[in-house]
C-alpha cells in the first residue's frame, strides 16, 4: 500500500483529533474534542465544531484536513436532502454514509479526511458507520478516529459493552475523549442531546479551565428511539 | 523470469516491537511483557521472554532493538555483580537503573532500546524506573514499547494508588492483553514477574488464557 504523498500541498488547518462514536441501547453518542491545529504544534482554534449535522437525525464527525472535511460534508448535505426529497422519507444512515464514501473514494488521491457517520433511522435503528481515508465503509458498534485515537484503543476495548444505557454510554464517550492525551488541556467535550420532537438540551461536559466557555457547543449527539 | 530473492527478514533489523509495563505496589513490583520479536514484517520469535534479570530482585523489561536491549541488559548485569561485591550487599534498584541510564545516555545516538527497570530493595521497597534515551525517572508505573501507545488511555483511566499485589497483576495482564490485541508488533504469550521481599515469581500466561475484551 503506497503512502499518498500530500506534502506538496499546502498543509492547511487540520484537526489533531480524537473522535468517538458508540451505539447504546436505543441511540448513538458522538463525541469529539474541539481542537484545530496547523502543523504539529500551533493550535488555531480551541472551539471548532467537528460534529456536523447532515440531516435531521444523521450526524457526522470529521478527522483530518478541515477544509476537505467541510467541503465534503457540504456536498453530502446537498446530496442527502435531494435524496430524501426523491424518496419522500428521511434518508437511512447507510445512505448518508454511502454518499460520504462515494465522495471520499472518487477523490481519494486528493483528499485527506476521514468520517464517522452516526444516526438513527426507522429501519435499522441506531447505527455507526466509519468511512476511512481511502473510502472504505464499515458498520461498527463503536469506533474512534483521529490522531489522538491511538491512545484510547485499549480503553474502548476494555470499557465498551453493547446495549449500555444512555448515561453509561455518555460517561464512556466522555471518558474516552478525556483520556486521550491529545485532548487533555484546553479542549472541551461537547454533548448535545436530541430528544423525540427535536427539543434540544445542551449538556456541558468540559475539561480543564474553560468551563465557562463551553456553553452552546455541539458535539455529542444522542438519538433516542421514536 | 522468476528470480530467487532473499527473504526480507534476513536483512531487516530485529526489533522487539513490544508492550512492556512495570508497576509498583506496597511491598514489591510487577513487571510484564509480551513475547513477540519481529524482523520487519516477520515474526522471528513468538515466545521470547523480554523480562531479563539484572540481579536477584531487580529485573528489566526490554523493548526496541533486540540486540541493543539484550546487550545493555547483559552489561548492566555484569556491572551490578561487581558493584554488589564492592558494597557487600544487594544493590539498590536505583543503582541498577542508573547503570542502565548511563549506557543509554552515553550511546543515545547509536542505541535504540528502552528498558524499564523494576525491583525490590530493602531501603525503598518496590520501585519502577523508566530510562528512555538517557532519562532516569521513578514512576508508580511505566509502560513502553510500540504497543504502549494503544493503552495510554486505559492505564490512565484504570490506575489507582494503593492497589495490592493481585490487583496489580490483573492490571498488568489486562493492559498487555489489550495492547497485544491492537498492536501488530506485540503478541504471543504474556510473561509476568512479581518481585517482593520474599523472592521473585515468574509466570507465563498463554495466549488462550489471556483475558478477552469487547471485539466486534
Amino acid at each position: 500500500m503506497e503512502k499518498h504523498c500530500t506534502d506538496s500541498r499546502v498543509k492547511g488547518v487540520s484537526t489533531g483529533t480524537t473522535i468517538l462514536a458508540a451505539v447504546f441501547d436505543g441511540g448513538v453518542v458522538i463525541g469529539s474534542d474541539s481542537r484545530a491545529s496547523v502543523g504539529e504544534e500551533y493550535v488555531s482554534s480551541k472551539t471548532i465544531n467537528k460534529v456536523i449535522q447532515v440531516h435531521d437525525r444523521i450526524f457526522c464527525c470529521i478527522a483530518g484536513s478541515l477544509a476537505d472535511a467541510q467541503a465534503i460534508t457540504k456536498a453530502a448535505k446537498f446530496h442527502l436532502s435531494f435524496h430524501s426529497v426523491q424518496m419522500e422519507s428521511p434518508p437511512r444512515v447507510m445512505a448518508a454514509a454511502s454518499v460520504l464514501k462515494d465522495l471520499c473514494y472518487k477523490n481519494r488521491e486528493e483528499l485527506q479526511a476521514g468520517f464517522m457517520t452516526a444516526g438513527w433511522d426507522k429501519k435499522n435503528g441506531p447505527q455507526v458507520y466509519v468511512v476511512a481515508l481511502g473510502g472504505m465503509l464499515i458498520n461498527q458498534l463503536v469506533t474512534i478516529a483521529g490522531s489522538g485515537s491511538t491512545y484510547i484503543y485499549g480503553y474502548i476495548d476494555a470499557k465498551y459493552k453493547p446495549n449500555m444505557t444512555k448515561e453509561e454510554c455518555l460517561q464512556f464517550a466522555t471518558n474516552g475523549t478525556v483520556f486521550s492525551p491529545c485532548s487533555h488541556q484546553d479542549v472541551k467535550m461537547f454533548c448535545r442531546e436530541i430528544v423525540d420532537c427535536m427539543k434540544r438540551k445542551y449538556m456541558n461536559h468540559s475539561t480543564g479551565e474553560n468551563k465557562d466557555c463551553a456553553q452552546k457547543m455541539v458535539g455529542g449527539i444522542v438519538m433516542t428511539l421514536t | 523470469m522468476l528470480e530467487e530473492a532473499a527473504p526480507e527478514w534476513l536483512s531487516e533489523e530485529v526489533k522487539t516491537g513490544t508492550t512492556i509495563i512495570g508497576i509498583e505496589y506496597d511491598g514489591g513490583v510487577v513487571l510484564g511483557s509480551d513475547s513477540r520479536v519481529s524482523a520487519g514484517e516477520t515474526v522471528v520469535n513468538r515466545v521470547m521472554n523480554k523480562l531479563s534479570p539484572l540481579h536477584d530482585k531487580i529485573y528489566c523489561a526490554l523493548s526496541g532493538s533486540a540486540a541493543d536491549a539484550q546487550t545493555m541488559a547483559e552489561i548492566v548485569n555484569y556491572q551490578l555483580d561487581v558493584h554488589s561485591i564492592e558494597v557487600g550487599e544487594d544493590p539498590q534498584v536505583r543503582s541498577a537503573a542508573t547503570l542502565v541510564k548511563n549506557i543509554s545516555y552515553k550511546y543515545r545516538e547509536e542505541l535504540s532500546a528502552h528498558l524499564i527497570v523494576a525491583g525490590w530493595d530493602r531501603r525503598n521497597g518496590g520501585q519502577v524506573f523508566a530510562t528512555m534515551k538517557g532519562l532516569l525517572t521513578r514512576q508508580p508505573f511505566a509502560v513502553g514499547g510500540s504497543g504502549s501507545s494503544y493503552v495510554y488511555g486505559f492505564v490512565d483511566a484504570e490506575y489507582r494508588r494503593g492497589m495490592n499485589k493481585q490487583e496489580c497483576q490483573q492490571f498488568v495482564v489486562n493492559t498487555l492483553s489489550l495492547a497485544m490485541n491492537r498492536d501488530g508488533s506485540s503478541g504471543g504469550v504474556a510473561y509476568i514477574v512479581t518481585i517482593d521481599e520474599h523472592g521473585t515469581e515468574e509466570k507465563v500466561i498463554l495466549g488462550n488464557q489471556l483475558p478477552t475484551f469487547f471485539d466486534q
